[in-house]
């Protein structure tokens, strides 16, 4: 077993102020996108430990019904995966991308829209996080887990009957929304067991300054 | 005579990094409020020159804070919204509901010296 990381409450604090940032870049880049205002909540920061995952899951879909999600792989000095869960309706903001609201989306293009938007906040996001921590990652191409799939579903889509590879994760969690709208994105960051000792050491570098 | 400081943000991390970025010799009185609420409760009990306000809080945010004050003719103070929310369309909304500088973090120290004279303030 890895060697278990704790953050102290100043650095928790310090990692939550740093992906607030990390989400203001992730809620321009939407909003340049769709030409309006992203509503944006705190980011939430938890350590997660495998085998608390399953219940953590039933919990943050509790109330969700039909559901899309995208999985994007990072590596370099923060490792890891985000997940992005976007509400059934998700492509109903096609007006919002120059689309007629009469025109109709195939699922190929649905799909493709979906991907699109969620690179672009998770990249925004991820090297927003990146450049405070003075460190480095690269995203591989996004890839879409399952189009308006039973929230339900969700754990079993993403790690099978199987406990995930690891034995502890920080979890970072930005939910965007629009208003009067019927989108909503809900995005989870998990950095690597590998990433938590790099990540450590940079917050404690920036509470010392 | 020091300025009369109010700072509005839910982490104690970038409140010290808002402190830290003050001019050196710029006199204050720092009050410290963790969400919208609070601010409120702060600046209905005494006068402030100046607020920074961050915009991502928990219980009340602070577009809702400048909703309140935009309605509030008796609370007189300069609004400096310091935020990581970046988007064009969040700074026209503080402006309009009576922001006067919008500040994107992290927080450039030449760019808030800049605003401070621009206002009055320094």
């Amino acid at each position: 077993m890895s060697e278990q990381i704790d953050f102290t409450i100043e650095e928790l604090d310090i990692l939550t102020e740093i992906s607030n940032i990390g989400m203001g870049k992730a809620g321009s880049a939407l909003a340049e996108a769709l030409g309006c205002l992203v509503y944006l909540n705190v980011p939430e920061i938890m350590l997660v430990k495998s085998s608390g995952l399953k219940e953590l899951s039933d919990e943050l879909i509790k109330n969700l019904e039909d559901i899309n999600i995208v999985r994007q792989a990072f590596s370099g000095d923060l490792t890891g995966e985000a997940i992005i869960l976007l509400g059934k309706a998700a492509y109903s903001i096609k007006d919002l991308l120059g689309y007629e609201p009469s025109e109709t989306l195939n699922q190929a293009r649905q799909k493709e829209l979906l991907l699109d938007m969620s690179n672009s906040i998770t990249s925004a996001c991820l090297q927003g996080i990146a450049r405070q921590l003075s460190l480095d990652t690269s995203l591989s191409p996004p890839n879409m887990v399952c189009f308006e799939q039973p929230a339900k579903m969700f754990y079993r889509l993403l790690f099978g009957n199987n406990k995930p590879n690891w034995d502890q994760s920080l979890l970072v969690r930005v939910k965007f929304h629009l208003k009067n709208r019927e989108f909503w994105s809900d995005m989870f960051i998990f950095f690597s067991q590998k990433s938590l000792g790099k990540i450590k050491q940079s917050v404690k570098s920036l509470g010392e300054s | 005579m020091p300025y009369s400081v109010l700072i509005v943000d839910d982490s104690a991390f970038s409140r010290r990094m808002l402190k830290k970025a003050f001019p050196e010799k710029w006199e204050v009185d720092i009050t410290e409020a963790t969400n919208g609420n609070e601010a409120l409760v702060a600046l209905t009990s005494r006068k402030f020159d100046i607020m920074f306000l961050d915009l991502t809080m928990p219980e009340l945010d602070g577009f809702g804070v400048l909703e309140v004050l935009k309605n509030r003719q008796d609370i007189h103070c300069k609004i400096f919204v310091v935020t990581a929310d970046i988007q064009p369309k969040a700074k026209q909304l503080c402006k309009e509901l009576g922001a006067s500088a919008f500040l994107p973090k992290p927080l450039d120290k030449e760019i808030l010296q800049k605003n401070l004279k621009q206002h009055g303030l320094l």
